[in-house]
Order: structure tokens, then sequence, then C-alpha cells
């Protein structure tokens, strides 16, 4: 059941960035409580980032102010309407790239994959899926507007991270919960991960990845990551 | 038709959240449909432009309205951009086979876009049951069609025998003719081809020929192999400015294994060269825009 979820919220993760986990458990008609949902996502998320060695800690704090600066930035970019639709996403794009760890994140969804990747193969994948996640968020987040986002907690995470917990309300539907894992990474902070409704993205992306690679090779997921990022959007003639 | 009725339902009020409740939904899909249906009985109202600077303001629903009757009529624009709509879910419930339906229908029309989007389509299976045979036929048709990304995306098909017998000769070709024609990915891809004898006779100098070209428009994995190669005098004479330029370029476009060779190789660098490189780097515009098409 819980390889289901997982497989199910994986296929989601990057389609559909808010929302998305509520009505993947409806749809698998899977019937968990929210503080079920929270455990497993913590428990997923304690495995997921293997801390390094004295590596620094990330300061609860610091964390609530970088994700409070990127959540004010994003929601001035999204309710300004003077600026066509492609350009927004571009934007939006350019800020996610900033703050996301994208090979952070690439290298753990691959997960043992990464190590007989060749180096050609590896650059290729990172690339592939940071370009995946970039244009898959900006496309959804591109058409959004007048959402609203509080910060309701922060907290460490594991032995290095913190985690940022969040509640985006909407013109429709319920409130989601998103949680943050946060890394102080040296020169600055960066995303890790996203927990929506309490399960981690990365966890159910990884789950997914495996999936395809055993099935198809790494070959087989590198050509899916390009086949998802090379199709044309709406055209003007 | 079928896909309009099915299209009417899918119809949520623009830029609301994804998931709403079932009466908002049903709400919304009756206006939506009273909309679309007063917009239907006015061929006037139909305008391709209109639906174009609707969609640029973010108001989907506008943008449907303006596109669905046109799309019904046989208009192969305005089916693409419906099937994008459904694809990526942009003011529609996000619906990617009603997304394959009308690519295809368009796509049998010979709209290349549609090809193109369908092929790789069958190919990730999404919306669709993956199917490599299909995914090469409909790719086949959008390169012939002249899509630089189709050919590349064909060449591709080649190399692992998907859909196709292996092929790397036919790879090379196809992705040769979109590096010709200015697509970064192919120019980089025929760098490696050249470098290693994939599909095309080795050649160190076709090779370099072929990074550059990349880098040039913009490529950060071409940025940072070329940075490598100038760091370490390989097919180039080494020069450790112009490694560095490249290698921040690369470093600022996203790579961090880039940014890590910079870092490493900026203790090797006295002051007065790093910043140069560095005033390079802030100079540095793409030769030219890579090709999309």
């Amino acid at each position: 059941m819980i390889a289901k979820l997982l497989l199910g919220a994986g296929d989601y993760f990057l389609e559909n960035p808010l929302g998305v986990v509520v009505q993947t458990i409806r749809n698998v008609g899977v019937r968990m409580t929210l503080n079920r949902l929270l455990a497993l996502g913590m428990v997923l998320c304690f495995m997921a980032f293997q801390p390094a060695a004295a590596a620094t800690k990330t300061s609860p704090e610091e964390a609530e102010k970088f994700i409070r600066a990127l959540g004010d930035e994003a929601v001035k970019l999204l309710s300004d309407k003077s600026i066509p639709l492609t350009d927004r996403e571009a934007k939006i794009r350019e800020l996610l790239r900033r703050n996301f760890d994208l090979e952070t994140i690439g290298r753990f969804v691959l997960s043992k994959y990464w190590r007989t990747a060749s180096p050609d193969q590896q650059s290729e994948y990172l690339a592939l899926f940071s370009e995946f996640v970039l244009k898959t968020y900006a496309r959804r987040l591109g058409g959004y507007a007048n959402e609203q986002f509080k910060i309701n907690s922060a907290k460490p995470l594991g032995e290095r991270d913190a985690v940022v917990l969040t509640e985006i309300s909407r013109q429709a539907g319920p409130p989601i919960t998103a949680g943050w894992r946060v890394r102080d990474t040296n020169s600055s902070y960066r995303i890790i991960d996203v927990m929506v409704e309490g399960v981690s993205m990365a966890a159910a992306q990884r789950s997914e990845f495996e999936t395809i690679v055993r099935n198809q090779g790494l070959v087989g997921l590198i050509e899916i990551l390009r086949a998802k990022v090379s199709g044309f959007s709406a055209r003007p003639s | 038709m079928h896909l309009r009725k099915n299209s009417c339902r899918g119809v949520q009020a623009p830029q609301r959240g994804l998931t709403t409740g079932f009466r908002s939904f049903c709400l919304t899909a009756l206006m939506a449909g009273a909309v679309y249906c007063g917009a239907g009985a006015s061929n006037a109202l139909a305008d391709f432009q209109a639906g174009w600077d609707a969609y640029e303001r973010g108001d989907f629903l506008a943008a449907f309205n303006e596109w669905q009757p046109l799309a019904e009529k046989g208009d192969p624009r305005a089916q693409f951009n419906i099937g994008v709509m459904y694809d990526e879910g942009k003011g529609l419930t996000q619906d990617r086979s009603k997304a394959i339906e009308w690519w295809t229908v368009a796509a049998e029309k010979g709209d290349a876009q549609s090809q193109h989007n369908l092929g790789l389509a069958y190919l990730a299976g999404t919306g669709v049951r993956q199917n490599y045979g299909k995914a090469v036929y409909w790719l086949k048709q959008a390169a012939g069609n002249g899509l630089i990304r189709s050919q590349y995306a064909l060449g591709r098909m080649y190399d692992y025998g998907f859909g196709v017998d292996k092929d790397e000769v036919e790879a090379a070709k196809w992705i040769l003719m979109a590096a010709e024609q200015g697509f970064d990915k192919a120019q980089y891809n025929m760098g490696k081809r050249f470098r290693d004898g994939v599909g095309v006779k080795k050649d160190p100098e076709a090779s370099a020929k072929w990074f550059v070209a990349a880098a040039e428009r913009g490529n950060a994995l071409a940025q940072h192999h070329v940075g490598v190669r100038y760091m370490n005098g390989d097919g180039v004479k080494k020069d450790l400015v112009a490694a560095f330029m490249w290698l921040t370029l690369s470093a600022r476009a996203g790579d961090k294994m880039a940014a890590k060779e910079r870092d490493d190789l900026r203790a090797q660098l006295p002051d007065a060269q790093r910043q140069e490189a560095e005033h390079m780097a802030d100079e540095w515009r793409p030769k030219a825009k890579s090709a999309k098409g």
C-alpha cells in the first residue's frame, strides 16, 4: 500500500507540485490519517539524506527567513499579471534554479544507479533532471495567482537540516500544508526536498525512477526525461 | 464530436487551485459550459490571436473559449494549443489522454508540433501507453517536416534502438542535421560522437569544433567540457584564463560540477588573471541563440 501511495505521489511530484498528494490519495483510494502520513514522511525524510560527517547544522531560524524571502518573491512574481505568461514562467524558473539544490536532489533520486552511471550519463542525467524539475514547476506555478502562504513552524530535521512548515491557502479548495527541507550548504541555503501533506516528494520520485531504471535501464530513464522536457508548449501562430 | 463534450466537462475557472470541492467544480464547469456555448454560437468571437492574448495574461478560460470552436472546426494551431492546456493542466483539470486526442487529430493532418509532442508522449508513456514504435513513427513525420528537435530526438531513438534497429550511423545523420541548424544539444552530442567515434569516424578537430559551437550557444554541459579542455590543454592550447571563464559560465548556468572545477582552479590563478576571466564571463553573450524549432 505504501509503495502504491509513493508511486502515485511520485507520478505527481513534478507534475503537480501543489495539491497533489491530496488528489493522489483520493485517486488510489488509500485511507491514511494525516498523522500517519506525516509520520511516514518524516521517516522517509530521515532515511532520505544521510548527513555528511562534520557537516554544518542548518539553523531553523535562518531556514525560516530563507523560505519567507523566497515565498515573498514568488508571490510577488506570480501576482504581476503585466508580465506575459511565458516571461513569468522564465522568471520563476530562474528563482527555483537559484534556490533548489538540484544536484543533491537529482543524485538522491537516482539512488544506487548514480554510482554505476558513466560520467557522461551523470552529467546528462543531472542536466535533464534539473530541466525537468524547473520546467514542470515553472509551468505549473506560472498560471497561479492569489495564493497566500504562511509559515507555521521551523524545526531541525535529521542531524543536518531544518524543515519549514508552511500552509498555502487558495481561493478554491482546502489549504495545502507543505514542508520545505532546507540545508545550509556552506555558502547558501538551498531546498533539498518538499514534503506535501507530510510525504517526501524526493523519496516518492526515487521509488518511481527505480522502477523505470529496473525495467528500461538508465538510458530508458534518460530518454524519458528528455522526452518530458523537449515538448513544444502553446504557440502564438 | 466526443472531444467537445468531454472538453466542456473538464473546464475550471482560471487561476484557481487544482483541487476544488465537488460543488464548486460543478458550478465552474456549468459556467464554463455556458461561456463556451456562447462563444461557440458566434464565429466572430472565435479568434486565434485573442486566444493567445488571453493565454499570455494567464486567462486560460478565455483562451480555451477562443480556441475550442476553432479546434472543432479543424484549426491545427488551436487543436495543438488545447492539447497543451490539457497536458499541462493550464486552467483545465490535467488530462493527458485528452491532450493525446487533440494532438492526434492535428498530427494526422500534418501539424509538425503535434506530431513531435505525440511522438514524445509515446516515448515517455505520458497520457498513453508507452510505445516506442509509435514514438518513432511520429518523430519521423515531424523530423521530415523539418523540426530540429524531432530530428535530434529521432537520432537518439536510433542510438539506443528504441522502436527501430539500433543504427549509430543513422543516428549521427539525424543529429548532425539538427547540429548544423544550430541546436546546441545536438552540437554537444556531435562533439561526443566525433571524440568517441560513435556513428562517425573519430575526429578530434571536429569534436572540438562542435563542443565549442554548443558552448558558444550557452549550453552549460559544453561550457563545462570546453573549460576542462582549456584547463588541461586537451585539443586546444592550455589557457587557464579561458578555462576559468568557461567554467564560470557553466557554473552560473547551474552546472555544479563545473562550479567545483572552477573553485579548484581559483587557487591556481593569480588575482589579476582571475579578475580578467570573471570580466570576460560578465561580458560574454551567446554567439547565437540555440535553434529551438
